[in-house]
């Protein structure tokens, strides 16, 4: 089948100088059409830095980015704007739906930016709704719908202009248990239906609806497995309790920048090594900084 | 379709926070009131002089003593009244006039001293003008009770006819005929009393003839001691003329009479239009000037709160880069927001015009006029302001780079 995303030793570097931190370091990875890919990995390996890449929301320090076969280097801006609108759909962990605009208007907004009219908009952000089974929830506002709700309208956002691949950044991240599930099984039924999805998460039991599996760490892919659906993969049911230790890690790595960062004047390092030392002193911490991160 | 749509979400966010949107609207309602008021009053003022001036008679024309009306090279006809040399037309050159031809009616008009009253009352408002001939004729107003002069008979000695100002104030009746009033020391009976004047809106160049009381020319002899100066002379063709043929004769006739000096002035009735409204446009042009710094406060006003906006709605703007939003969609819906925020200003500030011109016309003798094509020109001048100030702030959320807008927390 033909690689619908291929990534060529690409790299995504932020800041200058001494500050330069490496968010994706020399990834080379790539996705078929009709695949589902779940991108495992604890926080800070690169993961959103990946997606974003891919979703043509920022643009690779190094390496070559080939979409549909057509290196993405050389797109202009208002072309990665219409890749964007025409075959690219977003959901977000936080949602980022409008505030002041209507589930519907919300879903509609991408063909406003095609240019579609009115009647035609409503119409087709109408069935997109539906297909995540919102249809009576169609003119209420944001603030009037339940996270899970949120997260479908946020689907219906992104399907609407029926888009090849789908980028979930942590979909379920913000959800119950309950919620969770109908989300992703909304995913599923879209990946049955043909899309090409990419899904990051930290839950390994979600592996359980992608058929490959690619971890990350430290801005690398650090392992690729294809696994089965409706099952969890080996390295994932391995990966739950470092998970949940990585989870740690980083509650640990905040307290301990915490504490870092008025002895040492902001230096700038990297966030798991202090974490690590610091594991121990730090666990007691741990409800302080919670509240902090979340 | 985009313009349809990029309106659909300014009326939205701009309703979202409406408050705001009203504060800075006010800027521009107070800028666009501001100027579309002095031009409304402008442009009021230019009409009822020409309604004054038409009120002469297409026939009349008008010879004013010294050099008033110049023609310059630089600025073109310019009036000034200051160069009105007293003395400098003569009972001969009344006489000249009169001799271009028998049909025309030449009056003219003095200023004769002496302050009018009737009884204890006393009127220092009231002009009195001395003058001969038929002045209903050339002023093209008639005598709404009792008669003019008598031409010539002795019996005007002791008769006035008098403006209406004079008949409400000083006797505070419509006709007053046969009462008493005195000038200085002597005393007369009213014997007319004018139809009303159109009341005019530059009372400094010229003379209220609703305040007037006029006498016979022998009498004005009698009242001033040392003679009276004609403030003007208006000359009545009779219809087989025409004022152009007119003008140019009583030009020739005065000029023979004086050995090359040019000091004074012939009118015809367009041209006094042309001249007084000449100055009111500079004026009004200056007044508006300064008016239309409110404009640019208010544009800067609307330029700040984009910017705030932009910045405060910097993940709306993500949001809308990540679901495919172009540059160019991103200015086009904040440039479309300043300029309906701006063009609704305007809309708001010519309803604004309109009451404050009622209460103008309410409160004061000033009949301001507003015209179509100022209200065009407001509205177009406020989508203008909305434009050129909404521009950088446009700009600046349509640089956003996509990713660090949808990261950004306030």
């Amino acid at each position: 089948m033909k690689h619908i995303i291929e990534l060529r030793d690409v790299s995504k570097l932020y800041g200058f100088g001494d500050a330069t931190t490496v968010a994706v370091e020399e990834v080379s990875f790539r996705v078929k059409k009709g695949e589902f890919v779940a991108v495992m990995g604890p926080s800070g390996s690169g993961k959103s830095t990946l997606m974003n890449l891919i979703g043509l929301l920022d643009r690779p320090t190094q390496g070559t980015y080939l979409l549909h076969g057509k290196n993405v280097a050389r797109f202009s801006k208002w072309r990665q704007s219409r890749y964007r609108r025409d075959r690219l759909g977003f959901v977000f962990q936080s949602f980022h739906l409008l505030p002041s605009m209507t589930a519907l208007e919300n879903v509609a907004l991408p063909l406003a930016y095609k240019g579609i009219t009115q009647t035609r908009r409503l119409t087709q952000a109408g069935n997109a709704l539906e297909r995540v089974g919102l249809s009576d929830r169609e003119y209420f506002y944001p603030k009037q719908l339940s996270g899970g709700q949120l997260q479908r309208v946020a689907i219906a956002r992104a399907i609407v202009n029926n888009p090849e691949v789908i980028i979930a950044d942590e979909p379920t991240g913000n959800l119950d248990s309950a919620s969770s599930r109908l989300v992703m099984e909304l995913l599923s039924d879209l990946h049955k239906s043909g899309h090409t999805i990419l899904m990051v998460t930290h839950n390994p039991e979600l592996t359980r609806y992608a058929n490959r599996v690619v971890y990350m760490h430290d801005g690398s892919i650090i392992a690729d497995e294809d696994s089965d659906i409706g099952s969890v993969p080996t390295l994932a049911r391995k990966m739950y309790f470092r998970a949940r230790k990585t989870e740690e890690d980083d509650l640990a790595g905040v307290s301990a920048l915490m504490e870092a960062v008025p002895q040492m004047g902001g230096k700038k390092s990297s966030k798991k090594k202090p974490a690590k030392k610091r594991r121990t002193k730090s666990k007691t911490k741990k409800p302080k900084s919670r509240s902090k991160s979340s | 379709m985009m313009l349809k749509i990029n309106y659909r979400m300014a009326m939205n966010s701009l309703r979202a926070s409406r408050w705001r949107s009203f504060l800075t609207m006010l800027g521009v309602i107070i800028g666009i009131v501001a100027v579309v008021t002095v031009f409304s009053i402008g442009e009021g003022i230019k009409q009822s002089i020409t309604a004054e001036a038409e009120s002469l008679g297409p026939d009349v024309v008008t010879v004013l003593p010294g050099p008033q009306v110049q023609e310059r090279e630089d600025i073109g006809r310019t009036f000034n009244p200051f160069a009105s040399v007293g003395y400098s037309l003569t009972e001969r050159d009344v006489e000249r006039i009169r001799g271009i031809d028998n049909d025309i009616e030449v009056v003219p008009f003095l200023r004769a001293s002496g302050t009018v009253g009737s009884g204890d009352d006393t009127m220092e408002r009231a002009v009195v003008v001395a003058t001969e001939g038929d002045v209903p004729l050339v002023l093209n107003r008639e005598i709404r009770f009792g008669t003019w002069h008598e031409s010539g008979a002795e019996s005007s000695r002791d008769f006035v006819v008098i403006g209406s100002g004079v008949a409400s104030e000083l006797f505070g009746e419509l006709s007053p005929i046969g009462r008493s009033l005195t000038i200085g020391d002597r005393s007369f009976a009213v014997r007319g009393v004018f139809a009303e004047f159109p009341r005019s809106p530059l009372p400094f160049m010229s003379v209220d003839y609703n305040d007037a009381v006029f006498v016979s020319s022998e009498v004005g002899d009698v009242l001033s001691d040392n003679g009276n100066t004609i403030f003007q002379v208006l000359v009545h063709g009779g219809g087989s003329v025409s004022a152009r043929e007119l003008s140019a004769e009583i030009e020739t006739a005065l000029s023979d009479g004086r050995d090359g000096s040019h000091d004074f002035s012939v009118l015809k009735r367009s041209e006094m239009i042309n001249v007084y409204s000449g100055i009111l446009d500079v004026i009004t042009v200056a007044i508006a000037a300064i008016a239309a710094i409110a404009l640019f406060v208010a544009g800067i006003g609307i330029m700040n709160i984009m910017f705030v906006s932009v910045s405060e709605r910097t993940s709306e703007i993500g949001i809308r880069k990540a679901i495919g939003a172009t540059n160019r969609q991103i200015l086009g819906q904040f440039i479309t927001e300043a300029s309906v925020l701006s063009l609704l200003g305007g809309v708001f500030g010519i309803l604004g015009s309109l009451l404050v011109n009622y209460f103008i016309r309410l409160f004061t003798p000033l009949q301001p006029v507003i015209v179509p094509e100022l209200m065009v020109g407001a509205v177009i001048i406020a989508l203008f302001i909305g434009v050129l100030f909404g521009a950088a702030p446009a700009i600046r959320a349509a640089r956003k780079n996509p990713i660090d807008a949808l990261r950004y927390h306030i």
